[in-house]
């Protein structure tokens, strides 16, 4: 019985000590990198700890940038691994430009509160590294989740309050014509929709203007992890996304309409507010997923027209995505 | 995959493997870091002007006005938005003040944070009320003079349904009532912050139900004369940022 109990922490701390024992060994080999990575970790984990607890990075506007952030980070490892040593071309010169530029960004935007440029100095600072240890081969090799990063950097107020402005009004606008539309008792004054008895208030977080960015992140990530050849997807998609998750957010303030107009105002601010919010989510990539079938349909026939009219060219169709 | 040559357990001197440059990199994070954070303002300004309390800076009777007691203004502030507010600003303060001569009424609203932190910036008028679904008309700047200090204000007009309501507002940042474009918002924060002090930021509100724009100017202008007029230096610091030049 005691062999059975204590096995399975004995292995797990075996597990735990071989994994320190290779960290370690890897620090020992490569102790220049990991030199570099506590430089960034000294300058940027009170830039991380900032972000969550002031709640930048927790409230409605930019509440996926610490997924963005795993995310982005785990891709680094991962294509990082992917480069064999031999290929690495260190050009030390230009990565002190990055660091030193990153610092010059860090140092008075860190002092003065200014979110987005401390974060956006992160990603120079950690192309710096790159830069110093494989040179433009592994940068080459790491841009698509240096450049995903992008996603994660708070979005300053003098953006984010024109963008939001402009789906809140027009998401009330479109929402309220379909209602029109369907014979519903709608009125609309600016941003409050009136139907039946009720008033409806379009607010900041129903804009979506955090679904745009988390859309747009999940089809960017989507278009680089399938490795697409085909340009025009990987360039459509990304520019559909805008009018797809507009599209979803009108679909929530109906979804929302609908509930307070049957079933009262209770119902449409309490857990039916959730329920729409993920029908939002769900419409969103659905509709994101049938316009990329669709422009896959579309490419793959461009691409057998092309092959049939010059069958010199032999371009092997691809099958699969 | 080639393995690097070196795979026996090395020396841990680790000096002799990192280039001088690497250690160079980490001197430059480290210094970094200690002198972003040897820049960082710590002070307040709330402190440096005697944290002043927005319930008596603003007397709840002066000259010819006197607060009704009825702050809302017959106004029904939704929970999500009273939420939003308390969020944003360290005091709040909602009156509704009677001009004793006419008896007509006139709505003051008092937001102000102690520390303007991006999270926490104080909410402009003209998008706190298109947010509330008002419909925002004839925004403008506009400078009135009280004694010889000029005061920039911002005046609007909003409409919901049939309430129609003139508002006349300010904001100060630390000694200085902003009356540029937002950005002057930030950069009087960056600044203040160089000279060492956390940024405040007060909106200073004021709006009557009318949809004569003139009409009501002209009341609310009596009513902030007669206020700036009437407390001492250190509220027309936390008001206005400065001691009125009389």
């Amino acid at each position: 019985m005691t062999t059975s109990t204590s096995k399975p922490s004995t292995s797990l701390f075996e597990e735990a000590k071989q994994i320190f024992k290779q960290l370690s060994q890897h620090a020992q080999q490569n102790t220049a990198l990991w030199v570099l990575l506590a430089s960034i970790a000294i300058m940027y984990v009170p830039t991380f700890w900032n972000l969550i607890t002031t709640g930048m990075w927790t409230d409605a506007e930019n509440g996926h940038g610490p997924i963005i952030f795993a995310v982005s980070t785990w891709l680094l490892w991962k294509r990082w691994h992917e480069v064999s040593i031999s290929a690495y071309s260190p050009a030390p010169a230009i990565g002190w430009l990055c660091l030193i530029v990153a610092s010059v960004l860090y140092v008075p935007s860190r002092a003065l509160d200014i979110n987005y440029i401390e974060t956006a100095s992160y990603m120079i600072a950690l192309t710096g590294v790159v830069l110093m240890i494989g040179g433009f081969p592994l940068v080459k090799a790491l841009r698509f989740p240096l450049i995903f990063m992008l996603f994660m950097v708070p979005l300053p107020n003098f953006i984010s309050s024109v963008i939001s402005h402009f789906l809140k009004m027009n998401v009330s606008i479109v929402a309220a014509d379909v209602l029109a539309w369907l014979d519903y008792p709608i009125a609309r004054s600016g941003i409050v929709l009136q139907i039946g008895q009720y008033q409806l208030l379009v607010a900041d977080a129903c804009a979506g203007m955090h679904t745009l960015f988390m859309l747009e992140a999940l089809g960017v990530l989507y278009l680089n992890l399938v490795k697409h050849t085909s340009m025009l997807r990987n360039i459509m998609l990304p520019i559909l996304i805008i009018p797809i998750s507009f599209f979803a957010n009108v679909v929530r303030v109906l979804v929302l309409a609908l509930i307070t107009y049957y079933w009262g105002n209770d119902a449409g601010q309490g857990f039916l507010h959730g329920f729409a919010g993920m029908i939002l989510f769900l419409v969103g990539l659905f509709t994101m997923m049938g316009t990329d079938s669709l422009l896959r349909m579309f490419s793959n026939y461009l691409s057998k027209k092309k092959a049939s009219s010059s069958p010199s060219a032999a371009i092997p169709l691809r099958t699969k995505v | 995959m080639n393995q690097p040559v070196i795979q026996q357990a090395r020396p841990l001197n680790v000096f002799q493997h990192v280039p001088m440059l690497n250690w160079l990199v980490l001197l430059l994070a480290v210094l970094s870091l200690a002198t972003a954070t040897w820049l960082t303002p710590h002070d307040t300004w709330f402190n440096h002007i005697g944290k002043p309390d927005f319930e008596v800076v603003v007397p709840k009777e002066f000259g010819d006005w006197v607060d009704t007691g009825d702050g809302s203004g017959g106004m029904v502030v939704s929970p999500e938005q009273a939420a939003a507010v308390s969020s944003v600003y360290s005091q709040v303060v909602t009156r509704a003040y009677q001009y004793k001569p006419t008896g007509e009424v006139l709505m003051l609203s008092v937001g102000y944070g102690d520390e303007q932190l991006r999270s926490k910036q104080l909410h402009r008028p003209e998008a706190c009320y298109s947010s509330q679904g008002f419909l925002i008309d004839q925004l403008a700047s506009e400078r009135i003079k009280v004694g010889n200090t000029e005061i920039g204000l911002f005046r609007m007009t909003g409409t919901m349904g049939n309430r129609t309501e003139q508002v006349t507002y300010w904001i100060r940042v630390g000694d200085e009532v902003i009356s540029g474009p937002p950005t002057d918002l930030n950069i009087k924060r960056m600044t203040l912050g160089l000279h060492g002090f956390i940024a405040d930021g007060l909106l200073f509100r004021v709006s009557t139900l009318d949809t004569d724009p003139s009409k009501a100017k002209k009341l609310q202008d009596k009513f902030i004369s007669d206020l700036l007029m009437s407390v001492n230096k250190s509220q027309q610091i936390a008001l206005i940022g400065q001691p009125l030049n009389l």
